[in-house]
């Protein structure tokens, strides 16, 4: 079963960080509908994250550990807000 | 310690000096050349290989028996693109490997400056962690952070590219320590409940086997491990590469499971009531069926990647942490039921199956490893390639201490085996170490037969030569009508003259009756590495065999009299 899903990844804004998400997902026959990445409004100086994906169902909890045990990740979570994958959104915060 | 003076590539030099580096392993090159400058005044030995594959296999077998990162090191372009096998064997094995990569300067970075390869993007499906430093400062706490990665949790090969203005730059910097790697946890200690929920279940098995993977080497449990074994009287089986995570001469003890596993150790998962694997995380080898995978048994499973859990096999109890701690927590909750009439029972599997070859018709392979064991008295450090000769050395030369077992197992990489040899026996000078090698795969990585005599390194190189790329073969002839494709060795050298050009020492066998003597000669030579030439029966097969994506029930225990089906799965 495939159903569309929503992540919201913390994590490090160093260069490759965006390949290395890409490459687990890809790995694992998932496909990005949309991408959206805005720093936080902390100090933290990390970024978020925000993904639409489509895939198997029965992957996504190993997506999700793979995802987390990326080293420059900080943490990986269901977007729950709908919010969370709208691109507008994400332009106010920057 | 000043760090003002110097320019990137002393600090990265003297980092690896404070973080107890002995020897690195590499191939020189341009973009390389300052890190090699500031080595040329260092305590750290440099091993100059023949390839860069070599290097990486070399690290690799040093950190194998060590348990220290080995360190590579190479120029950019084609000396970083050399390196990617190396650290996708290290890689798939959780093995601890530094990987340093000169990289033209950063000004020139994606201009496709000659020698430019983006090591960077290459690599990083194949490495736990990488950097690509673009300042002089940042490099102290990159080395650091990189050590920590590389070692720490579930081990395994960190690379850092380098370019060389950032080498050649002056360090200003005033690098405390402070490592900023906020997204990386470890998770030595597991939790009490996740312990108390694996002893309920070992405290009501009747039939409980133990599957033995490498994280209990790494974590060092083999101690644990024995009590465990014989605290629950619980039969252990163990994967490819942790041999010798417990003694094969252990009455307890199945040896390996899996596709070329002992038929008894394959019996006992088919009719066990629980199997708790301590740091396997039940690949393909082993269990080929998921579904179908160790029917009606409870499965456990301790490991220190969290991803690990569930990925294959949904346990019914887990502790996630360092396998080690977790069975010292285990082992004092453990009040376990009588398993007498299942050790019983798996003894009788035993003996109505042994592990066994014809001796008739031509010298065997299977013999003349036989004889290397019994000449070494069981007690050397074993390296393998990859094949039927890694097969049967595996069911053959029995471990009975951790870390003398180096074999690429995740990768199944062939070139491995020698070069893997030459960093273990630097590591342990004092030990004996024997590679078991095959005619394919020694041919792939052998230049490194000048660094070995170099060094004097008294390695005993076994080449089990069938002219054939045995294994590939073997599925042709099983599964594809004797269709051989691709796999006659046809135009193999002479291994003795060989090894004569480079100064080696050489011995050759083709009869079953010299075995013993060829063996005895040649393991009482220590003036430098010797190689035997084992001129082995052209086409035989290992068995037994679970065929690819099939379940342990499928089991081909001796040579089949029909054709068989091709297996569904990875072969
Ligand atoms: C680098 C690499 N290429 C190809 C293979 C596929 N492969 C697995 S075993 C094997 C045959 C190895 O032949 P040899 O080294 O002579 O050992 P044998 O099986 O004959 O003992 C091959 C080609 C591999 N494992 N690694
Ligand atoms: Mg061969």
């Amino acid at each position: 079963m495939e159903h569309t899903k929503k992540l919201s990844i913390k994590f490090i804004n160093k260069s490759g960080n965006i390949i290395r998400v890409a490459l687990v997902l890809e790995r694992r026959g998932y496909n990005i509908k949309s991408l959206n990445i805005y720093p936080l409004n902390d100090d933290s100086g990390y970024s978020e994250m925000f993904l639409e994906l489509r895939g198997e169902d029965a992957k996504f909890d190993q997506i999700k550990k793979q995802l987390a045990k990326l080293i420059d990740i900080i943490e990986v979570k269901d977007a729950i807000r709908a919010e969370d994958v709208v691109p507008v959104v994400a332009y106010a915060r920057v | 310690m000043s760090l003002t003076t110097k320019n990137g590539a002393a600090i990265l030099v003297s980092c690896l000096e404070q973080l107890g580096v002995e020897y690195v392993f590499g191939y020189s090159g341009g973009a390389a050349l300052p890190i090699f400058d500031a080595l040329y005044d260092s305590s750290i030995k440099l091993i100059l290989t023949r390839h860069e594959q070599g290097a990486t296999h070399m690290a690799d077998g040093y950190a194998r028996t060590t348990g220290k990162a080995g360190v590579v090191l190479v120029t950019s372009g084609p000396g970083a693109t050399n390196v990617i096998t190396g650290a996708l064997t290290a890689m798939m094995d959780s093995v601890p490997m530094i990987i340093l990569c000169g990289q033209v300067p950063t000004g020139l970075l994606g201009m496709d400056a000659f020698q430019e390869a983006d090591v960077f993007g290459l690599s990083m499906p194949a490495v736990k962690h990488n950097y690509l430093v673009k300042k002089t400062n940042d490099v102290p706490r990159v080395i650091y952070e990189a050590f920590h990665i590389a070692n720490s949790g579930r081990p395994g090969p960190v690379l850092i590219d380098l370019p060389k203005d950032v080498t050649s730059g002056k360090y200003d910097g005033d690098f405390n320590g402070t490592l900023e790697i906020p997204g990386y946890h470890v998770p030595h200690q597991p939790t009490t409940d996740a312990v108390k929920s694996l002893a309920t279940l070992l405290n009501k098995a009747r039939k409980p086997v133990l599957l033995v993977g490498h994280g209990a080497l790494i974590s060092k449990a083999h101690k644990e491990v024995l009590a465990l074994a014989e605290k629950l009287n619980a039969p252990v089986v163990t994967t490819l590469l942790a041999k010798g995570a417990f003694p094969e001469t252990h009455p307890l003890s199945l040896g390996m499971v899996g596709m070329y596993g002992t038929a008894y150790a394959n019996k006992a998962m088919i009719n066990c009531d629980l199997v708790m694997s301590i740091g396997s995380r039940w690949d393909d080898r082993i269990n080929g069926n998921p579904k179908k995978f160790c029917p009606n048994a409870k499965k456990l499973h301790i490991d220190i990647d969290p991803a690990e859990i569930g990925k294959i096999v949904t346990p019914d109890a887990y502790a996630i942490g360092d396998a080690k701690i977790v069975l010292q927590q285990l082992l004092p909750l453990l009040a376990p039921e009588n398993t007498s009439a299942w050790v019983k029972e798996v003894e009788d599997f035993k003996a109505n199956h042994p592990l066994t070859y014809y001796k008739e018709g031509g010298l065997k392979a299977q013999q003349v490893i036989h004889a290397a064991y019994t000449a070494s008295k069981g007690n050397a450090i074993v390296t393998t390639d990859v094949g039927q000769h890694q097969m049967w050395a595996a069911q053959f030369y029995l471990n009975s201490r951790p870390d003398t077992w180096l074999s690429s197992g995740g990768a199944g990489t062939m070139g491995f085996g020698f070069p893997a040899a030459i960093g273990a026996q630097i590591a342990r000078p004092n030990e004996m170490v024997i590679a078991v090698v095959g005619d394919g795969g020694f041919q792939m990585t052998l230049s490194e037969l000048s660094t070995a005599a170099i060094h004097k390194l008294p390695i005993k190189i076994l080449v089990v030569d069938n002219k054939y790329l045995g294994m590939v073969r073997q599925w042709q002839e099983l599964f594809l009508d004797n269709r051989y494709s691709g796999v006659d060795m046809v135009g193999n050298p002479d291994f003795v003259k060989l090894a004569e050009a480079y100064g080696i020492k050489a011995f050759h066998i083709d009869k079953a009756e010299n075995v013993d003597s060829v063996m005895q000669q040649a393991f009482a030579y220590n003036e430098g590495p010797c190689l035997i030439h084992a001129e082995v029966i052209k086409e035989d097969n290992v068995y037994p065999m679970v065929p690819a994506g099939a379940c342990l029930e499928e089991m081909v225990i001796c040579a089949p009299t029909e054709k068989m089906a091709m297996p569904e799965g990875s072969t």
